[in-house]
């Protein structure tokens, strides 16, 4: 009787590793039976190739899946018990879940129920029976793998529900479950696949992927925490996957099978949406939460920069005036403090030099770990350091005193530079003062902004003064 | 040929009587045998096989053994002393079977001997 080549086995191997049977020893069953079948067509001279296809005519399309099927159910009662349990819960809780997407977006009422109940189905018992049906078919191999898939699997779901609903823990869930998904199922499962195949260049080429997916999803991570290098990160991640493991792994696909198969679709449609989905939210969350702050920095600037502008050409018109003059004086010393206390916050945060801070200043969103508290505390009140908090608030004290004092008890006039420096402290001593209030529990990013805002009022406060000024002078020729 | 629904359950009968006259067989060499022995008559195909042999593997009935034969694993299967009892009975089954409807294929059921 003829005998296969190692080529011809190996293209059996690959139909029997395609059709993912798993089972106990049933693909050794199989491989051999197609083999023995391929031998005996040949030996009567047919070619490899038209034996082979009258083999595959005898267990059709997915013949071979369902003989794994036909097995397990055999064997399994509960493998069947399970496949119905998943069938029905699969259904209703996707259902579920549909019909309560729709009813929160029409806010009608039960949206709630239908998501909460959608979900709860879908976590507790379509998904984790899933995978306990996965584990049956693949012989209860790997049992630890697929507990990390159901646990990881159930925290994201379950986070997902909790950010919907604005319930607490939202974050905690989504984390533990990306973090389980990520650092522990993939690696592990990567090792496993390594271990168990024999084809060095697949293996390599789901090395790539699943290294690519763990970089471009931590990067999310990176950008949510603002660790430095998320957008690298999402770059290189994204690249790896799509001009290295898809390349690679397409052409491997059409080296196996020269058809495309449903299953190619899905996994194509599915990194696309995957990479989309992913960038999406990063650029979202760029764009939309941080500048959003940034931006009231940027436009205090700016105004700053107006006032100051606009003050010092009235300044150099009018020279003569003293009291202007000395307005103007206190206006710059209250600056430089403010100035000061900034550099001083992002040069010890950062730990960076003097001559690199202009630009840091100029675009606070340049700054990696804007979320720091423990700069801000020293800085503002330990009694070690500077004590910028009582200072700031005693230049702010004295520079208010005498613009009033300046304004020859005008009452509008007072009431806006009133508006314009809120520093008192409450008259309940329970509560805080105004340092407090302003200063105590702000982070670094913050601090920055409400500081920049300060100094901007300083500028509209001398403004406003300069304005006094002209129109009393307009007064005093009439 | 024999239609399906008239085999489908005295397959695993024939299959345990195949691995009792045999010291052990492989999935391939029993549908050779039973299409062999039936003159082609009954084709056991991939589906019907081996559900069964694994039913049988997970009861205790059979147990098997890997050999490499042409650089591919070969499951053999052969009957533990438990499966050999068992064969026993499910073949004396098969006979009974047999034997019952053979009365009823008898001539004029019922009518003679009057």
């Amino acid at each position: 009787m003829a005998e296969l080549t190692q080529e011809q086995l190996l293209i059996v191997n690959e139909i029997v590793s395609n059709s993912d049977i798993t089972y106990s020893h049933l693909p050794d069953d199989l491989i051999d039976h197609i083999c023995c079948d391929i031998e005996s067509e040949m030996s009567v001279g047919l070619s490899f190739n038209k034996a082979l296809e009258r083999v595959q005519c005898k267990f059709g399309d997915s013949g071979l899946q369902r003989i794994q099927e036909d097995t397990i159910l055999l064997i399994d009662q509960k493998y069947r018990f399970m496949k119905t349990t998943m069938k029905i819960f699969g259904n209703v809780s996707l259902a579920l879940i549909g019909l309560g997407t729709i009813f929160k977006i029409l806010h009608w009422p039960g949206a709630s129920i239908g998501l909460s109940l959608g979900f709860l189905l879908l976590g507790l018992i379509f998904y984790p029976a899933t995978i306990l049906a996965n584990y049956r078919k693949r012989g209860r191999k790997n049992l630890f793998l697929h507990i990390l898939a159901i646990l990881g699997g159930i925290f994201l779901m379950f986070g997902i529900l909790f950010k919907i609903q604005h319930w607490p823990g939202a974050s905690n869930l989504l984390v533990s479950g990306w973090g389980i998904l990520l650092l522990l199922f993939l690696p592990i499962w990567l090792i496993n696949y390594a271990i168990q195949s024999k084809n060095k260049k697949e293996t390599g080429i789901y090395a790539i992927g699943v290294i690519g997916v763990i970089i471009f999803e931590l990067s999310a991570l990176f950008k949510i925490q603002h660790w430095p290098g998320a957008s690298l990160m999402l770059i290189m991640g994204a690249i790896l996957i799509v001009s290295v493991f898809l390349p690679l792994y397409v052409k491997n696909i059409y080296k196996k099978t020269d058809f495309i198969s449903g299953r190619f679709i899905y996994i194509i449609i599915g990194i696309s949406f995957f990479l989309m989905f992913g960038t999406l939210v990063s650029i979202n969350f760029e764009k939309k939460v941080w500048p959003s702050v940034s931006y009231t920095d940027y436009y205090a600037q700016i105004e700053k920069d107006y006032f100051n502008k606009s003050n010092l050409e009235y300044f150099n018109a009018n020279s003569s005036d003293q009291s202007l003059k000395e307005i103007h004086q206190k206006t710059e010393e209250l600056t430089h403090l403010i100035n000061n206390i900034k550099r001083e916050l992002i040069v010890k945060s950062q730990n960076m030099s003097n001559a690199e801070v202009d630009t840091y200043l100029s675009n606070i969103d340049l700054i990696s770990d804007k979320g720091q508290y423990a700069i801000v505390d020293q800085l503002f009140f330990s009694e070690e350091g500077e004590q910028y908090a009582k200072k700031l608030k005693q230049g702010l004290l004295a520079y208010k005193s005498d613009l009033i004092k300046g304004l020859d008890q005008n009452q509008d006039y007072t009431r806006e530079i009133d508006h314009l420096f809120m520093l008192d402290d409450s008259d309940n001593e329970a509560l805080k003062t105004w340092e407090d209030k302003v200063f105590k529990a702000s982070s670094l990013y913050t601090t920055l902004i409400k500081l920049s805002d300060i100094d901007r009022n300083i500028h509209l406060a001398e403004n406003l003064i300069i304005s006094y000024h002209e129109n009393n002078q307009v007064d005093v020729k009439e | 040929m024999i239609s399906k629904d008239l085999l489908k359950g005295s397959l695993k009968s024939i299959i345990l009587k195949l691995l009792a006259e045999n010291e052990k067989m492989y999935g391939y060499e029993i549908t050779l045998k039973v299409s062999e022995l039936s003159g082609g008559k009954i084709k056991l195909t991939y589906g019907a096989l081996y559900p069964i042999l694994h039913k049988l593997e997970n009861d205790g009935i059979v147990k098997t053994e890997s050999e490499v034969v042409n650089n591919r694993n070969r499951i053999y299967y052969y009957l533990t002393p438990k499966g050999n009892s068992f064969a026993a009975e499910k073949i004396k089954e098969l006979e009974e079977f047999i034997d019952t409807m053979g009365i009823f294929l008898k001539p004029n059921l019922g009518l003679s001997y009057g």
